[in-house]
């Protein structure tokens, strides 16, 4: 677990997205000083919704997944597989190692975010229990980000396609940014679009409707992604 | 009709890749050989104008070839080493379309591709998709479209590999036809290959051309050089360890070592002639 | 001809294409059944609601389908080790080339006319096609159009369909130079998402200097032109243009076009380096 760990870790495009990232959030801090200063806190808790979140999906969908399909890519997949240990248990160790990266991505922005709030509104006084609060959804967001790397990986590792995967876990990460919540009513499908794909986990917002309904849903769905893949790899002597 | 390599140098970053190449073939088939890393196959590449030289110029008939663009690739049949193929083609398919790029008329395009589909024997596969054929059926797709338009220059890396004796012994048939109107130059290192069938023989290590002999003529130089000795296996190691051995054989508790030398290495070692594999140790050998 | 269908044959084996496909085809599905309503309840409303639907999701599909089908086009012979054998045939470079640039234009026309015939047809249809040759009373990107509500509409996609091209080219050219499929779809559909992004939420945000520096650059970029923000040609995004000036845009992104396959042309000509 530890090499694979590594080789996350030392991929340039892990350090450049999540430094993309924090930039990002760096130029609009600035202008949150410039333009928006009475908000300024509020808009550096709401880190999470917009930017963060972009760059938790972008660094799941890119880096992260990649691994699943990189040995087909390759070339190496029939010799990994003919290995002891390269097959079910490689598996779980980049399932392991993956979620462990991601996690690591999420305390790093999670950091960024104060280090870069603090830096540029070190002048403007911090609303009592900030730092509270912005841990609690930074907790949403580890949470909704484990999920979504989860279910992107193990899709990744069902189709062996990296584009594939990127466009079937990023178009629903990506549509639910453009739904108003405001407007959808519960059982819609713009509603499923919204709550269904761990966006709004992503995006640091305990899902407050129907909670009940949607932790069945997503055990559901990430048990039913477990069992194809399993199932799968079972067929293709993957095991 | 003359393709001429003068002063070839190539350099990736301050990695001299080819250094100071010049070459001269006509027509006949010229075997490129050496060890992996060599330059083997960048040195096909800037004769197939795919990637440019640092210095020097590739020349036929006097014309530079970069200057001659699709006049020098209408003469020009490539078969590059990691060919590769699009699976959802059929070899039919595959084949009409490489004859289209190579422009080819519609119906030229078709009895060429039926014609050389028979000669590789892959007539009874013409329709079926490429996804489905083993790595020497797609090496015989790509002898066929390198050979298709009637190139007077055939440039061909690693042509026999993935093909059973059976297909080599048919691909050098092929070339030895072709040889007699056409420049072929191949790199294989299945030195038989080039023993039945190159008329001349390049040597490259490192870039540069050690030697440009026939096969006979490199094998005369290794003349009584090459021997044979049958020692207790306890003493193979030290052998091995002094001499190039080109082949060891284990038979009755005893080994069988084939190794170079300049003088007898041992008091029962007997000369033999040499061959190809003895040759290419001798030059290639650590 | 026949060297685009064998292009048309080799994308057909992009498994990520027909996966696109699909996501596109339940996402439009799901947008015109979620329209539905609101259009046959505001009928006098229908066709200034019908001309925002490239704003609202088509603009958007369309440059998805554009991301996924085209990214691996221009990477396919380098990813599947035939960029010697068709750099070797005597027309091969210029064919292709010719090939995949035809059948990238072919692919945008095709998008552009299903997602239009869709949605023109079904939206028309859920209101009976009612005031459809009537003069366009109410637009939302110009004063006034002298034109009928349908040929409005209709010219609308025309507009989507130069945008379309625009965004093509730049993701053939992104394909070009980086050799890498998942980068292309990355590097492009991230800009996407980006442009979108400024749209409906940060062009509110940016004050001053940048903010008249990302307007300037998202009204000349493909998503301006995609969104048809671009066509209104007025002094500040937002207001209304006039129709005598839409021939700028045009012109504009006409010259964009070709611009950008000139440098497709220079860069699918270069020799490789190894």
């Amino acid at each position: 677990m530890k090499t694979e760990l590594f080789q996350y870790l030392k991929n340039p495009l892990y350090w450049a997205v999540i430094g993309l990232g924090l930039s990002f959030r760096t130029v609009l801090a600035y202008f949150d000083r410039l333009y928006r200063e009475p908000q300024f806190w509020e808009l550096a808790a709401d880190f999470w919704n917009k930017t963060g979140s972009v760059t938790v999906g972008f660094l799941t969908l890119l880096v992260v997944i990649h691994r699943f399909s990189y040995d087909v890519e390759v070339g190496v997949f029939s010799a990994i597989n003919s290995t002891a240990y390269g097959r079910l248990s490689l598996f779980w160790n980049r399932l392991t190692s993956g979620g462990l990266a991601v996690i690591l991505s999420v305390l790093l922005l999670y950091a960024g975010n104060i280090g870069v709030s603090f830096f540029w509104g070190s002048k403007i006084s911090m609303p009592y229990g900030w730092i509270r609060s912005f841990t609690y959804t930074t907790a949403i967001t580890l949470v909704g980000a484990v999920g979504y790397f989860g279910v992107s990986a193990m899709i990744c590792d069902l189709t062996k396609n990296h584009p594939i995967a990127m466009c079937l876990c990023g178009l629903p990460f990506a549509s639910s940014y453009f739904v108003n919540a405001g407007a959808v009513k519960s059982f819609d499908v713009f509603w499923f679009f919204r709550y269904g794909f761990f966006t709004e986990l992503v995006r640091g917002r305990a899902i407050v409707s129907l909670p009940v309904f949607w932790l069945i849903w997503y055990f559901v769905l990430i048990s039913l992604i477990l069992f194809l893949t399993i199932k799968e790899r079972r067929g293709n002597k993957e095991l | 009709m003359n393709l001429t390599l003068e002063n070839i140098c190539k350099l990736f970053g301050k990695t001299v890749a080819l250094e100071k190449i010049n070459l001269s073939m006509s027509s006949g088939v010229y075997g490129l050989l050496g060890p992996n890393g060599a330059g083997k196959t960048t040195l096909m590449k800037i004769m197939t104008d795919l990637i440019p030289p640092s210095t020097g110029r590739v020349l036929l008939d006097g014309q530079d070839i970069t200057a001659m663009r699709a006049a020098f690739r209408e003469k020009l049949g490539y078969l590059p080493q990691d060919f590769g193929v699009y699976p959802n083609f059929t070899a039919e398919q595959f084949l009409l379309y490489i004859a289209q790029l190579k422009g080819l008329s519609r119906y030229e395009a078709k009895r060429q591709t039926d014609d050389l589909l028979v000669m590789v024997g892959l007539e009874e596969k013409a329709k079926k998709k490429l996804k489905g054929f083993s790595g020497g059926q797609k090496q015989r797709v790509g002898i066929a479209q390198a050979l298709l338009g009637d190139p007077e220059i055939l440039i061909l890396d690693e042509p026999t590999a993935g093909l059973d004796p059976e297909e080599r012994i048919r691909f050098r048939g092929i070339i030895s036809n072709l040889s007699q109107q056409k420049t072929v130059l191949l790199s294989t290192h299945i030195v038989s290959d080039l023993e039945a069938v190159a008329n001349k023989v390049i040597l490259l290590k490192k870039g540069t051309v050690l030697d440009v002999k026939r096969p006979f003529e490199l094998l005369e130089q290794i003349e009584g050089q090459v021997w044979i000795v049958t020692v207790p296996t306890a003493e193979e190691t030290a052998l091995t360890k002094k001499y190039a051995c080109s082949n060891v054989m284990h038979t009755d508790g005893k080994s069988v070592i084939r190794l170079l030398s300049e003088s007898r290495p041992h008091p029962d070692a007997t000369p033999t002639a040499p061959n190809m594999e003895d040759m290419y140790l001798y030059y290639f050998g650590k | 001809m026949p060297l685009i269908w064998n292009e048309a044959r080799k994308q057909r084996a992009f498994r990520e294409v027909w996966v696109g496909y699909l996501l596109a085809a339940l996402l439009l599905f799901v947008f015109i059944y979620n329209d539905s309503g609101s259009l046959t309840v505001d009928l006098k409303n229908s066709w200034y609601l019908i001309q925002q639907d490239i704003h609202r999701y088509v603009g958007a599909l369309t440059a998805f389908l554009l991301v996924i089908g085209l990214s691996r086009l221009m990477c396919y012979e380098t990813e599947r080790n035939t960029s010697g054998l068709i750099g070797t045939a005597t027309h091969g470079p210029n064919l292709t080339w010719g090939a995949k640039v035809g059948l990238s234009i072919l692919y945008c026309v095709v998008i552009v006319l299903v997602l239009g015939i869709v949605n023109l047809g079904l939206h028309g249809a859920l209101i009976g096609f009612q005031d459809a040759f009537m003069p366009a009373s109410n637009c939302v990107y110009f004063e006034s159009v002298p034109l009928t509500n349908i040929t409005f509409c209709a010219v609308q996609y025309v507009f989507l369909l130069l945008g379309a091209l625009y965004f093509a080219g730049f993701i053939l050219i992104v394909a070009t130079i980086s050799k890498n499929t998942v980068f292309t779809i990355s590097f492009c559909g991230g800009l996407c998402l980006a442009s979108f992004g400024y749209q409906f939420v940060l062009s509110f945000r940016l004050n001053g200097m940048l903010g008249q520096i990302c307007g300037f650059i998202f009204r000349f970029s493909f998503f301006g032109f995609m969104q048809l923000e671009s066509y209104r040609w007025s002094s500040i995004i937002g207001w209304t243009g006039q129709w005598e000036n839409v021939w700028k845009p045009v012109l504009f992104v006409l010259s964009a076009i070709i611009f950008e396959f000139a440098v497709l042309w220079l860069l699918w000509r270069r020799k490789a380096k190894t």
